[in-house]
């Protein structure tokens, strides 16, 4: 069973389960690229749908979209937040043309057709609540898509920074447990003087919960975005007032905790004309984190030969055959 | 790990290139750089936790094995060197080496210090500088 939908191009039957629409249709035809789906990227689609929420929170509150729409959109947004409904509905390639156009009106299907349904009525009536007028209201992809996937990016970061902080606690751990041990220090591939097997895991620890700090601050520059400039920056198609009530709303995840400088934890304008603002930023930052771990990890593996100063008792399956030692193949190993 | 990091490291490439793309009012690269680093971050954040649970949690030390390394090592006659000069530092390491002797040995039998100094320079703790 299928509906009719209808665009510039013309006419398409959507799968009557489909909570995407034509546009998204004609996407999955267009960019079968790289085989990842959207769906597979749920931060992708969480950091979208919360651009649609302060959107639709500040067109309403500025009477640029009629209440009841406004409304349904709303409790369709917070479906997919909380309930996690329709994370499937986005088969769209994550390598697509238009600079996220495809993302951008897929969440815009998505929420038009649940939106509906809150209303009581079936999906495709966007006679009533549609795609474009309403849920893409006051917008473009070019302010949508680029706040939406650098909050989905700052999701990740926050995951990282967990993920970077207990490990390094865990070799802080070993660096107490360890603190008694003499071993030698090793410089220029040679044997040089004593130290304590200790002190160097709790040196890899600190390494790396420094990089914590970076992470932090990359995650300050990703929340300065562009919601509100629509196409090209200058705010066309804005209601006055628009853009820093948009970006206020995007608070409406819910709390976050306090750390620091609340002002950093906020959303901020950032400049209109710039384009992809604090990415390459952000990239340079894994970067180096990378080259610490890197690091960390080429000198678990670089122990002196046969020395087996240390072992993993439950290294995993696959080990080599080399006598005298297992090798961590977590560190090692995955040198394939 | 090694392995997320190199991909990591392709993928900041990619960023790069994206991001330096641009084109006037429209960075049409943007998916190519939100998929790289969302790619990005959870091979890091994988890799993390892997390494952390397959490995690092379950580290455990041979301590006879390290410290023999020290007491073997010709390394420790630099704590030496303060107390019998670095010429005769340099001596008797070229001994140890040439006859695998230890340096404590080699000290002691030329005379160099008194067997009660060479055991407390040598000591462990002293040797990391944590007493």
């Amino acid at each position: 069973m299928a509906r009719t939908e209808t665009d510039l191009l013309g006419s398409r039957e959507v799968p009557d389960d489909a909570w995407y629409g034509i546009h998204t249709l004609r996407a999955v035809e267009n960019f079968p690229i790289s085989g990842i789906l959207v769906s597979s990227v749920p931060e992708l689609i969480r950091g979208m749908v919360l651009v649609k929420k302060a959107a639709t929170l500040a067109n309403v509150q500025l009477g640029a979209l009629p209440p009841k729409v406004g409304q349904a959109i709303l409790a369709a947004c917070d479906e997919v937040l909380e309930q996690g409904r329709c994370l499937d509905q986005f088969p769209i390639d994550v390598f697509q043309g238009g600079a996220g156009t495809s993302m951008n009106m897929n969440t815009n299907e998505v929420l038009a057709n649940l939106a509906l349904e809150q209303l009581g009525l079936e999906k495709g009536r966007y006679d009533v609540v549609d795609p474009n007028d309403h849920v893409n209201r006051s917008q473009s992809t070019n302010d949508a898509y680029p706040t939406g996937f650098r909050l989905a990016l700052d999701a990740l970061f926050a995951r990282l920074a967990t993920a970077v902080q207990s490990l390094a606690d865990a070799f802080e751990a070993k660096g107490t447990e360890f603190a008694h041990i003499v071993k030698l220090g090793r410089t220029q591939l040679q044997d040089a003087v004593p130290m304590t097997l200790g002190q160097e895991f709790t040196a890899f620890g600190v390494t790396l919960a420094e990089e914590i700090r970076h992470i932090e601050y990359a995650r300050t520059l990703l929340l300065e975005v562009n919601l509100g400039a629509t196409a090209i920056g200058t705010g066309l198609n804005t209601p006055p007032g628009y853009r820093e009530l948009a970006v206020a709303h995007r608070r409406c995840r819910g709390p976050r905790p306090d750390r620091g400088d609340q002002r950093h934890r906020r959303l901020r304008p950032g400049p209109r004309h710039l384009q992809a603002p604090g990415v390459q930023a952000v990239e340079g930052l894994q970067r180096s984190a990378t080259v610490v771990l890197g690091a960390a990890c080429r000198a678990e593996r670089d122990q002196p030969a046969g020395a087996s100063g240390w072992q993993l008792d439950h290294a995993g399956e696959g080990q080599s055959r080399r006598p005298g030692g297992r090798e961590p193949n977590h560190v090692q190993g995955p040198w394939q | 790990m090694n392995q997320i990091t190199f991909k990591v490291r392709g993928n900041d490439v990619t960023v790069g290139l994206g991001a330096e793309a641009g084109q006037l009012q429209l960075n049409a690269m943007e998916p190519v750089i939100a998929q790289a680093c969302v790619e990005s971050l959870r091979l890091l954040t994988s890799g993390c936790e892997v390494l952390r649970t397959r490995c690092v949690d379950g580290i455990t030390a041979n301590q006879d094995v390290c410290e023999r390394y020290v007491h073997n090592s010709i390394s420790v006659v630099t704590i030496l060197n303060d107390y019998i000069g670095h010429r005769a530092g340099d001596e008797v390491g070229r001994e140890a080496v040439k006859t695998g002797r230890s340096v404590r040995d080699i000290v002691l039998e030329r005379g160099l210090l008194d067997e009660e100094t060479v055991d407390r320079l040598l000591a462990l703790d002293n040797l990391t500088c944590s007493r």
